[in-house]
This record gives C-alpha cells, structure tokens and sequence, in this order.
C-alpha cells in the first residue's frame, strides 16, 4: 500500500513539474454530476461547456460495480457500487461525445454534449 | 436455473473474458514461443514469465484495493498518470521484445538453443518478466473490482454464483490460452514468431494510442487539430465492437494530427525490426 503510493506520488510529482494548469483554480471548476445504477445513467445527456476545463463527479448508486468508458474523450474509471469519484477535462471541443458502462454493455450509451 | 440467471452469468464470465483477453495474450504468446525458440531455457523462461505474471497479479490486487478505497492518490489525474505509465513501459518492452525476437531470428541459420541462451542476458529475462507483469496488472485491477464488488453487493448463495460466473470467464480465457498454445505447435516456427510479433506489435500500437490519449487528457499534450475525419459511420469507436478494437488495436474514429503521428512514429520504428534480413531471404 505505502509503495503503491509512494510510486503514485512520484509519477505525480514528475508529471507536475512539466508546465501544466493543474495546480491552479483546483475547487472553482464547474462540477456536473453522473449517476449510475445498475446500468441505468442518469442524466443520460449531460450538457458541458466547451474549451474549459471542468469536473465531471461519477457516483455509483447501484448494487453492481461500473465502468465509465468513453475512447471519444480519452476516458475510463472502474467505479465499486457505492464508491465516488471525478474525472477532470481540461478542453473538450465544441461536440457530442458518446460514453457508456463497459461493465453494463446491453444498456444504451450516454451523451456528453460540448457547448 | 431461470434465464436471468443464465443471461447474468454469462454477462460475468465475458467481462472477465474480455478484461484478461490482453494480458494472457501477452502471457500466451511469451511462453510459447520462448519454449520454442530456446529450448534450451525452457525452464528459466517459464519462471520468469510466471513470476513476472504472479507479481502482476500481486500488483492489480494492490491497485484494486487503492481503487476501492478511492483513496486521494488516484482521484483524477493520479489514476490516468498511472494508467499512462504502465501503458508507456508496456508498448516499449512490447517493441523490443520483437527486436529481440528478430534477433535470434535472424541468427536462426546455426544452432538456434546455443544462440537462444547466449542472447539471454538477464536484462532481457527482466524484460520478459516485466512485461507479463504490467500486461496482467493493467487488465487485472479492473477485473478484481469488478469481481469484488459483485461480491459484496451479494449475499448467501450469489456470492458462489458471481464466483463461479467469473471462474468460467477464466476457464474460457484459459480455453483462448490452450487454443493458442495447440495452434502453435501445428505450424511451422517461422509462421509462430510472425504470428506472434505481429500480434505484439498490434497490442503495442493500441497502447501507444491509450499512451498518447491519456498524455492529451490529461493536458502534456495538445492533439494539434481538429479531428481529420470521421469514419464513425463505419466502425464507431463509441459504441458495439468498436471500443474492444480501438483498446487493442488502437483505432480512433476521429483522430486528431497528433495521434496519427504517433501512430506512424510507433510503426515507423516497429518496421525498422524488419528492415535489414528482407535482402537475405523471400518470406516463407
């Protein structure tokens, strides 16, 4: 456990000293929220704005484990059921993006319309 | 037995199906072809791979645990940084695996065993190791999620049941694993290192494009333009088969600049491992 984030905290570090925005503005990104259930995303079309960097918060509500996939917006996250969590976009262009649960594949895929 | 049941099952076992259908490819394709090439080594290659196979195995628990744990080193970025550099170190040990192969390949005309171990410098059975072990760790971490979470939202008798559903996920993987394994053996050598090279250097680009995508998500890298076209309409990466090809291929159905150059960079130098022997001799 501690090498495992020792070894996180290094690559993070070493990621960090190339110049990037991560460091600033950290809690004042807009934050829209994804529910998940079993397969069911609600909402199923969320509406983001484009060219700005933003938090998307992903709960799982069911009884089942998710996984957010989305190869459009160079996303995924293995979610256990009850657990939370975030993926930052930084700039997504102007567009509509498809992402569906890779562990639920016989529900239809959500949307994440760019404005 | 009703048909949910049966239906549920089957949901279980091809996830964990499709999850380690990379990593015992890769594990696959090491094993057999070094018991063939070095027969020599036989039993120092297989333990090495294995070995390297039980600390993926090791690790894709740890990460599970971290995972499950949301803990704060892997909330956003932390998880896609991690993601990157496994993938990263995955496709360059990928490329020089098949160097390596080519290698003794090309030395082939002699005594192949006395060559096979001489090449066998321990840089290359850590080589070997490693990369068993980041191909079993990157899909294993999601597999174990997927698998304990299952568990703990069960009670009583379905806790056998999602256990058993994803043993048979891993009874069918290992069934792809023997396939591979018994189709070798019919052809001829030179057909298996092809067949296997090729089939690394396929995952390799997959990875450098999931190495390149996490680079721009997660703001090192800018994608140069717009995306260049959109062949959507054909194969949708969004949708259907399209994400299981573009994860191990690494086809994208609206790439940008930047991932097509890195696309043609990786095959660029992939294609320098068979530059010089054309001239010696026609392919089979």
């Amino acid at each position: 456990m501690h090498t495992v984030g020792w070894l996180v905290g290094l690559l993070a570090a070493a990621v960090l000293m190339t110049p990037c925005s991560t460091a600033f503005a950290e809690d004042e990104d807009p934050v829209f929220e994804v529910h998940f259930s079993n397969g069911i995303v609600s909402p199923s079309v969320i509406e983001v704005p484009a060219n700005t960097r933003f938090k998307l918060e992903l709960h799982n509500d069911g009884s089942t484990p998710i996984e957010f996939e989305s190869i459009p917006l160079r996303k995924e996250k293995v979610l256990a059921p009850g657990a939370s969590s975030f993926l930052v976009f930084r700039s997504l262009s102007e567009g509509n993006y498809a992402f569906f649960d890779d562990f639920h594949l016989d529900m239809p895929p959500a949307r994440l319309v760019a404005r | 037995m009703s048909t949910d049941l049966t239906l549920q099952t089957f949901e279980i076992a091809s996830v964990v199906w499709r999850e380690s259908f990379e990593a015992l490819l890769v594990v696959g394709i090491l094993l057999t072809w070094s018991t063939r090439a070095a027969p020599a080594a036989r039993g120092r290659a297989t333990s090495w791979i294995l070995a390297g196979a039980g600390a993926g195995l090791a690790l894709a628990l740890m990460l599970a645990l971290v995972l499950g744990m949301t803990a704060d080193v892997l909330e956003g970025d932390g998880e896609e940084i991690l993601q990157m550099t496994m993938a990263a170190l995955a496709a360059v040990l990928m490329l020089r695996m098949v160097f390596w192969m080519r290698a003794m390949e090309r030395g082939a005309s002699g005594d192949l065993a006395g060559r096979a171990v001489r090449h066998v410098t321990t840089g290359n059975w850590l080589g070997l190791s490693t990369l068993a072990a980041l191909a079993v760790a990157r899909e294993g971490a999601e597999t174990v999620v997927f698998l304990f979470g299952l568990m703990a939202s069960s009670q009583g008798w379905q806790i056998g049941f999602v256990v058993a559903s994803g043993l048979s996920g891993l009874v069918l993987a290992a069934i792809s694993f023997w396939a591979f394994k018994t189709g070798s053996k019919l052809v001829s050598k030179r057909v298996l290192s092809r067949v296997s090279e090729m089939l690394l250097l396929i995952l390799g680009s997959g990875l450098t494009m999931l190495v390149v995508d996490k680079a721009i998500s997660l703001g090192i890298l800018s994608p140069m333009t717009q995306p260049l076209w959109d062949s959507s309409w054909l194969l949708d990466d969004g949708s259907g088969f399209g994400p299981f090809l573009a994860g191990l291929v690494g086809y994208r159905a609206r790439p940008e600049l930047l991932p097509l150059l890195s696309l043609g960079f990786y095959w660029l130098i992939a294609s320098l491992a068979y530059a010089p022997p054309l001239t010696s001799k026609a392919p089979a």
